[in-house]
């Protein structure tokens, strides 16, 4: 039976964990508070160190709206600095990747080292009368991990150390982030839907129906809706691995990775580990708007091996995960679809009701555990973020 | 029939220009017949993110017959692709032809909006039998790297 107006504004009649207020996806002043609250706040992968082989080599990117330089240091350690000179503001790396001995500001030739200090002041003489020193004018640094082969910045000095905030959650990928890897694929759409949306299409098991290559394959995979869903503090999941009935078996794979298996992680709040036999992707985003998020995508193969190794995983990667691939563009159709209803409030709730009680069901509680990390740093339960209003 | 120099030229711009038409109106049998049984198709571009070359897609002539087959099945956004090809460089070495064009493709959607979708351009090899060209190969290098769609890519070359 359809409902009435006032039936369809109505919580649902289940837990209030197990439905969310779509209005978490579409408030203005929400998505601003998210920026200082969980952007600003997080650990936030930012490239994977295959990016940056060599002393020199930077990348750039954007946390929380702000522009960000890394750069691997003649120590081999990989930095990040606000990519912005202390001097005048102007940006200082303007290309996204690329090889510096020095960094020189556009504007007033400010120098700065690879490892963020200010070595050369232009005309330093007319700084002289208020003492400004080189020394005291770096760049602002930004902390930076590296783990498994993965680059991490934080722009909270007082943040939980990543080893605290990540714990385990990697643990059934990381011996395959272990192994020799370097980045092969990269990309990024810039998509009208909330950055969570896209989040939760990745953590949810269940949208699989939208694939038809899945339909065909994993859906029809002995275990595959027995899945253990694994969860770690702080907002993290994994889905157990799992065997997929390829219509053509996969002629090579990643260390420790079977013919035929799949693993994926999740850490919190919006990246994706997913490995699929022969070739990882990992997606991370930068959230632009409430309806607004550009995602990247990676695609990772083994370094150093053949280039007939190579061309296969490429092949592999394009499959699912391409922009041409036939997976890829269907996730971005169905995050859209959901934003053009909740952008006016036609949809009022979300239910993620799916719970494993005696028959097998994949379980929608990696995305309850993800939600209830996001009311915790937010203040705000999901189920209801203007408590009442 | 003999062809001249001319004849032929104007054959294998036809050919290029055609091959828009066919997959913007979604003809795939009839794009296909204008290939080779060895035809290659790929999407190609660099990002100066990873430094390195990248491959976005790479066929078979069997291989893009399962993709058009395929795609019924598939979820897609709904836009209709406009692709325009203008051809920069054409060279005839004996019973081939090498080209190079200039494509633009816009994308409109079922309400009858349009955008600029990718830039790029068409490298080619065409064989030229008697005086029907076909085509052996198409490169696509991609300026553009970023998708704003509805399904942030396409399920259809292009």
């Amino acid at each position: 039976m359809s409902r009435t107006a006032l039936d369809w504004e109505a919580p649902p009649a289940l837990p209030s964990s197990h439905y969310i207020d779509n209005r978490i996806y579409t408030d203005a002043a929400i998505f601003r508070e998210e920026e200082t609250k969980i952007f600003a706040r997080t650990w936030r992968f930012c490239c994977h160190e295959s990016e940056l082989p060599e002393s020199g080599d930077f990348r750039t990117a954007t946390i929380a709206g702000k522009p960000i330089a890394l750069l691997r240091g003649n120590d081999g350690r990989v930095r990040a600095f606000y990519n912005a000179c202390p001097h005048r503001g102007a940006q200082l790396l303007r290309d996204p990747a690329g090889n510096a001995r020095s960094i020189t500001c556009l504007f007033h030739r400010w120098t700065f080292d690879i490892h963020g200090n200010c070595t050369a002041i232009s005309r330093p003489a007319g700084f002289e009368h208020c003492d400004l020193d080189a020394g005291d004018c770096g760049l602002r640094a930004v902390r930076t991990v590296t783990h498994l082969g993965l680059v991490f910045c934080n722009l909270d000095d007082d943040a939980p150390p990543f080893e605290a905030a990540v714990g385990n959650a990697l643990e059934s990928v990381a011996p395959v982030l272990a192994g020799p890897l370097e980045v092969f694929h990269f990309h990024r759409a810039v998509l009208p839907t909330n950055w969570k949306l896209w989040v939760a299409t990745n953590i949810d098991v269940y949208h699989t129906f939208l694939h038809i290559i899945n339909r065909r394959t994993s859906m029809k995979s002995k275990g595959w809706w027995e899945r253990e869903m694994l969860l770690y503090p702080g907002g993290h999941s994994a889905t157990a691995p799992v065997g997929i009935a390829y219509k053509k078996a996969r002629s090579l794979t990643l260390p420790d990775m079977k013919p035929s298996e799949l693993r994926i992680s999740n850490l919190f709040p919006d990246i994706m580990v997913n490995i699929r036999a022969s070739v990882m992707r990992i997606d991370s985003l930068n959230p632009l708007g409430p309806d607004c998020v550009e995602v990247e995508c990676r695609g990772v193969g083994v370094r150093g091996e053949t280039d007939e190794d190579r061309q296969i995983r490429i092949a592999d990667h394009n499959m699912f995960w391409g922009p041409f691939g036939r997976n890829l563009p269907e996730d971005a159709i169905a995050s859209v679809a959901q934003m053009r209803t909740m952008r006016e409030g036609s949809s009022r709730y979300c239910l993620i009701a799916r719970d494993w009680k005696g028959a097998p069901a994949i379980t929608e509680e990696p995305l309850r555990h993800y939600y209830a990390e996001w009311s915790r740093r937010m203040g705000r339960p999901y189920h209801d973020p203007f408590c009442g209003g | 029939m003999q062809t001249n120099g001319a004849d032929i030229d104007h054959a294998v711009e036809r050919l290029v220009r055609r091959s828009c038409l066919l997959l913007d109106e979604e003809r795939f049998d009839d794009y296909l017949n204008m290939c080779t049984p060895d035809f290659r198709y790929a999407i190609k571009t660099y990002s100066a993110e990873i430094r390195r070359e990248m491959t976005w897609l790479s066929t078979t002539r069997e291989q893009l017959a399962d993709l058009f087959a395929g795609l019924p099945e598939h979820v897609r956004s709904g836009d209709v692709l406009h692709r325009q090809a203008v051809i920069e460089d054409l060279e005839i070495i004996g019973g081939e032809a090498s080209t190079r064009a200039s494509v633009t493709v816009h994308r409109t959607d079922v309400h009858g909006r349009t955008w600029l979708f990718a830039v790029g351009r068409y490298h080619d090899r065409v064989r030229i039998d008697g005086n029907r060209p076909l085509l052996r190969e198409r490169t696509v290098r991609l300026q553009t790297r970023i998708f704003d769609n509805d399904s942030g890519g396409s399920h259809l070359p292009l």
